[in-house]
């Protein structure tokens, strides 16, 4: 019997919602989300070692560097997610406003003494040099679940089931706009927003809110246009996103260069390890773009592959919430699945020049070791739904 | 419906505003649709467009990003002479140059680096490399173009010692001229790209530039190796060989007689001349002088200009730097500097107009008995100066005291204007412009060389206008004057008149082949049509030969061959010196053919302004006429045409001294008789002990040589008189007195004959029976 369906028929209690409750921890994980993961990590690393060959060799004369240092990170990652998963999700609610506040003070951190890259400060070093970005989607994923379980019965109102995701969107995005990091920002907004439909906020309110959004980004192009228009880093990249061609010498640069990796793969790629454009041509080939990479030695049917495997998990995800035990339990897989198909979603879209291009990380593939460990966690947490999930209670 | 009851059992209220897990559940269904499946359907369609729609022109693209295409040099095609003398080749060079972003990345020392190169590379300065270098946009920048390997190995070995990236060399050509300047205006140049610039090199560039290689390899930015490298070679496809009409010897021939007339008659505008087959349109020579080397093809060569430009710079160099007076002064400088290339690279016997002058007669003369306008029969009265009805200004002969009555043939000879200006009137303006066009002088001549000009004419109705001036048109073009032709024009247009009358299409080129040598494109004489009869042209022949035999050039008299030919001194009537008035420039010439009894080379030299001061009349009789001379006593015998001695006085022709000594009188008599050699005996022996001259020696026909038998052979010297001044007769008696004799070169019929020119110097020491040639010239021939 594999170690994660041991069977410790230990018993604990917990208060949810102020009921009783008794949780059996007998549960056995979600084989195909386990199976899912694990084989994305897997071809993630793979593929990461293929395209980050080049720049490796070239930078530290050894061709597997990258690859070694995130095989490490995988390891630990994969125990962190296994440990994780034996740990009793609901007792994560008890720190979700620590950890809430937490990644805010980690928010006003990195603006102080985060490293500057590329003019934009999204790095903290203590100790170990992570996103404070990470930890505040995971955090505002548990916030949201814990408040929304706590309040569900208010959630119809204003008071309860609007304002106060919008105060802490609205700190959370205004603290992300300052380093800045728009994707952060992006992703945190829609995860926040479809938590906030699931945990049962009134349509009307949500349909309010969308129309603010827009009218709210009317307003910012309407200011851009009149204030000179252009010029901006984010409106030059929209320039080039639209006509990559003729920007190709700076801001159209990786689109023309992921469209190159892009295409010449055709239908079944010019066969693993061989990719052209990752010997230095493709910027970041072994980060965000890793895909392009994916696309040129895979081809169609290996970048479709992967991203059926994608969509599985994904779906997976969203079974789980739908069959979980509690409304927590519910709120927070379906939230941590909305962040990895949201991040999935632009990753892909930005190197397929579908989206304007945005730095974002595609899960298990790109190269970053606490990246990956804080999404392997976070598997780990809908592992730990999954062993409560209505079908395995049987 | 059982369902709905249990769920009735919560709070009504509870369950009215908050969320129940089934509509939770349908939220998270559609949420799941829409993050699950909706939002992939655009990325697979992305996916589809960029790598099925689009693959073909990304992969094109990609491909242009990966490859390094290294070229593959095709080797230029040689350029041969009609005897296989290589007259252009190239051979491979290498380019220096520096990657300015490399350096600046590899944080090369750029210093050093420029240091290096410009102590090692002539014409390289250290500030000029440094100034490369800091254009760190820029990811090529010359060096040093064509070097050799003694300096690219030399490059080489630094690179590897100091271990630097960013200093490359790649194959470039270089193109070799082994003859110098030696038709340079004829073969062109190539420039820096090894494109042909001008000349030949122009005109058949596409056959001599082949198809270059390429070597296409894969490579990761930044020039770094990629795990699974492509490579292809395409292979370079050499040029195609020409084969030219021209013969280097003739050439040379030419070169050298034109050289030597621009020195003696210090000729201030340089020189052209042409040699070309009458029959079939070979181009043999062609020269201009005032020639650079294709070599080194920037570079000033005529001695002249070079002064001139020298001291304009110097001049400007007076005035302070920056100021109005300087940058106008410079740029009148660097005007001049490439006005006088340009000039230099002109071949002026394609390219340039001139007036023909007296040349031109033979044209008129052709048309008027082709016509049947005038018979040889015909007379004609020159006083010096005539006042020709419609004509306004009075016209004058150069013969200022007038030929007298003249023959038709003595009107030729004497290049009589008076008399042409009556042949141009018996022929008609329009029957003369209809001739000039059939001669082809009004069109190119498409001769396979580029930047050919043409003719300038009076239009045929101001020639025919007899009421508008069209008298004074007419009776001026009769003479040469107030047109202009190329040399080609003129050169072709003579060889019809004397050939039969066929108009024959001129070429340079003999034949192309490809670097197999497989034959790509053949010239061969084409004849465009027939202008004048054979019995024309015959008449012709013989009215040309007679200019030389007893008119204006005489001095293009060679003993053995017949040569005919006509004078001419053109005035520059479109000239004018820097208050408007008219220059007093002339161009002198004269077109010789030969032999007159089956014409086969036409060889026509003129030159451009010779200094009045030199003491030499500036005419195309006494410049011209013996620099012809010079070339056909060359090429003649060079080029296999038969002597014919029968007519000839046989003083004027040299032989060689044969060995007589140790020969009884008799015999030695048998043996010099066939060299047309006379004798005298010194003492009373048996035998021959010693001979004067002495056996291989050269000396005039019909000379007297001096046998010594049993007697001991003079040693005294004798010292070399100066000829210049004297008449034929008193150069030969004095000869003949003092034991040497003289070999009479150029004129021997004329007026006023006397010598010009002698092959020994005054003064000199020689043996008893030397052979000095004398140069005599007819000093009437002021045409």
């Amino acid at each position: 019997m594999p170690f994660w369906k041991k069977n410790s028929k230990k018993e604990s209690e917990l208060k949810d919602n102020k009921q009783r409750v008794v949780v059996d921890e007998t549960g056995i994980m979600d084989t195909p989300y386990l199976v899912l993961t694990l084989l994305l990590m897997v071809i993630g690393l793979i593929m990461l070692f293929s395209a980050s060959y080049a720049r490796a060799s070239h930078n530290t004369g050894n061709p597997a560097s990258y690859f070694v240092s995130q095989s490490i990170y995988a390891a630990i990652g994969t125990t962190v997610m296994l440990l994780v998963a034996r740990y009793n999700y609901q007792r994560l609610q008890k720190f979700a406003l620590i950890i809430m506040a937490g990644s805010i003070v980690l928010l006003v951190l990195v603006l102080v003494m985060g490293s500057s890259t590329n003019g934009a400060k999204r790095w903290i070093n203590l100790g170990i040099r992570f996103q404070p970005s990470e930890i505040a989607k995971f955090a505002v994923i548990l916030f949201f679940a814990t408040y929304m379980t706590h309040h569900q019965k208010q959630m119809h109102t204003i008071r309860y089931g609007i304002a106060p995701y919008l105060v802490i969107l609205g700190v959370v995005a205004l603290l992300l706009l300052l380093e800045p990091h728009k994707s952060a920002t992006l992703i945190i907004l829609g995860v926040g927003f479809v938590m906030m439909f699931l945990g049962g906020a009134k349509s009307k309110h949500l349909w309010i809110l969308v129309g603010l959004g827009i009218l709210a980004l009317a307003a910012y192009v309407l200011y851009k246009r009149l204030s000179g228009g252009g010029g901006d880093y984010a409106s030059d990249r929209i320039m080039a996103w639209l006509n990559p061609d003729k920007y190709a010498d700076d801001e159209g640069y990786q689109i023309v260069q992921s469209r190159y990796a892009i295409g010449p793969g055709g239908l079944s790629g010019v066969g693993f390890g061989k990719s052209y454009q990752k010997t230095m041509y493709l910027p970041e080939e072994h980060n965000d773009y890793i895909f392009a990479i994916v696309c040129e030695e895979l081809g169609l049917i290996g970048a479709v592959g992967i991203l059926l495997l994608f969509m599985m998990l994904i779906i997976r995800g969203y079974w789980i919430s739908m069959h979980a035990y509690d409304r927590f339990g519910k709120l927070m897989a379906a939230g941590l699945t909305t962040l990895l198909a949201i991040q999935v979603f632009l990753n892909v879209g930005v190197v397929t020049n579908l989206l304007p291009p945005t730095g974002i990380s595609l899960p298990f593939f790109s190269s970053g070791g606490t990246a990956l460990i804080i999404q392997t966690a976070e598997m780990g947490v809908v592992l730990s739904i999954s062993r409560w999930t209505k079908k395995s209670m049987t | 419906m059982k369902k709905q009851s249990t769920g009735k059992k919560r709070p009504s209220k509870k369950t009215e505003y908050a969320l129940s897990d089934r509509a939770m559940t349908k939220r998270t269904f559609w949420i799941m649709i829409i993050f699950g499946v909706v939002l992939f359907i655009p990325i697979f369609i992305m996916l589809i467009s960029l790598m099925i729609v689009q693959h073909d022109k990304l992969e094109e693209q990609a491909m242009g990003n990966w490859t390094r295409s290294v070229n593959v040099q095709a080797s230029r095609g040689v350029v041969y002479d009609r005897n296989g003398n290589v007259l252009a080749a190239s051979s491979t060079v290498e380019n220096i140059f520096i990657d300015p972003l490399e350096l600046e990345r590899e944080k090369e020392d750029v210093d050093a680096i420029a240091t290096f190169l410009s102590n090692l590379i002539e014409g390289v300065e250290k500030a000029d490399v440094l100034a490369k270098a800091a254009d760190t946009d820029r990811r090529y920048e010359i060096i040093a173009r064509k070097q050799t390997a003694d300096i690219t190995d030399q490059v080489r070995d630094y690179i590897s010692e100091n271990n630097i990236i960013g200093i490359h060399i790649e194959p470039d050509a270089k193109r070799y001229y082994p003859y110098g300047t030696m038709a340079a205006q004829l073969l062109g140049f190539t420039n820096a790209e090894n494109t042909g610039a001008s000349g030949l090199e122009a005109y058949y560039d596409s056959y001599l530039e082949g198809v270059d290689g390429v070597k296409i390899t894969t490579k990761g930015n930044y020039e770094t190796e990629m795990l699974y490298p492509y490579e292809k070679l395409y292979e370079a496809t050499d040029g195609n060989n020409l084969i030219l009409t021209v013969d280097t010897q003739v050439q040379q021939f030419l070169d050298k007689s034109m050289q030597s007339a621009v020195e003696k008659y210090d000729v201030l505008n340089g020189a052209f001349g042409i040699v070309m087959n009458v029959n079939t349109g070979e181009i043999l020579a062609m020269t201009t002088l005032g020639s650079y080397d294709p070599n080194n093809y920037l570079e000033i060569v005529d001695e002249r200009t070079v002064r001139e430009l020298a001291a304009m710079k110097e001049e400007a160099m007076e005035y302070k730097e920056g100021t109005a007076e300087y940058e106008a002064a410079m740029q009148a400088y660097y005007d001049a500097y490439n006005a006088s290339q340009s000039e230099q690279w002109r071949n002026r016997v394609v390219g340039d107009s001139y007036e023909p002058g007296s040349t031109f007669k033979l044209i008129t003369l052709a048309a008027a008995l082709d016509s049947g306008a005038v018979t040889p029969d015909y007379t004609y009265y020159c006083g010096g100066s005539e006042k020709i009805e419609g004509r306004e200004q009075i016209l004058d002969c150069w013969k200022h005291t007038g030929h007298g009555a003249e023959t038709l043939a003595q009107s030729l000879q004497n290049s009589c204007n008076i008399a042409f200006a009556h042949i141009g009137l018996q022929v008609g303006g329009e029957t003369l412009y209809n001739y000039c066009e059939a001669f082809g002088l009004m069109e190119q001549t498409d001769i396979d060389l580029p930047g050919e000009s043409s003719g300038v004419f009076h239009t045929k109705e101001r020639m025919a206008d007899r009421a508008n001036f069209g008298t004074s048109y007419l009776t001026s073009t009769a003479f040469g004057q107030s047109i202009k032709v190329t040399p080609i024009q003129l050169v072709r247009a003579i060889s019809a008149i004397v050939n039969g009358g066929y108009l024959v299409q001129p070429y340079v080129v003999s034949e192309i082949q490809d670097a197999e040598g497989n034959t790509i494109l053949k010239n061969s004489p084409t004849v465009v049509r027939q202008i004048i009869s054979e019995q024309t042209s015959k008449l012709m022949c013989e009215m040309m030969e007679s200019v030389v035999t007893e008119g204006t050039a005489s001095s293009a008299k060679i003993a053995g061959y017949h040569i005919g030919g006509k004078t001419g001194t053109g005035e520059k009537l479109d000239v004018f010196d820097e208050y408007g008035n008219p220059v007093d420039d002339k161009i002198v010439s004269f077109v010789g053919v030969a032999p007159m009894n089956d014409p086969q080379y036409i060889v026509l030299i003129a030159l451009d302004t010779p200094n009045p001061m030199t003491g030499y009349y500036v005419s195309g009789g006494i410049m011209a006429a013996p620099a012809v001379r010079d070339v056909f006593e060359d090429i003649l015998p060079y080029l296999n045409v038969e002597p014919d001695y029968s007519d000839v006085d046989m003083r004027l022709v040299n032989v060689y001294m044969p060995n007589v000594t140790g020969m009884t009188e008799a015999q030695a008599r048998e043996a010099l008789a066939e060299k047309s050699l006379s004798y005298r005996v010194v003492g009373s022996g048996d035998t021959v002990t010693a001979q004067i001259p002495a056996t291989g020696l050269e000396l005039p026909g019909n000379s007297t040589v001096i046998l010594y038998m049993g007697e001991d052979k003079p040693t005294d010297k004798v010292t070399i008189p100066n000829f210049v001044g004297m008449t034929i007769s008193q150069a030969t008696d004095w000869a003949a007195m003092n034991g040497i004799y003289v070999h009479i070169k150029g004129s021997v019929s004329g007026g006023n004959i006397t010598a010009t020119n002698q092959s020994i110097s005054p003064g000199t020491q020689v043996e008893l029976g030397t052979t000095v040639t004398v140069e005599f010239t007819d000093h009437d021939a002021l045409d």
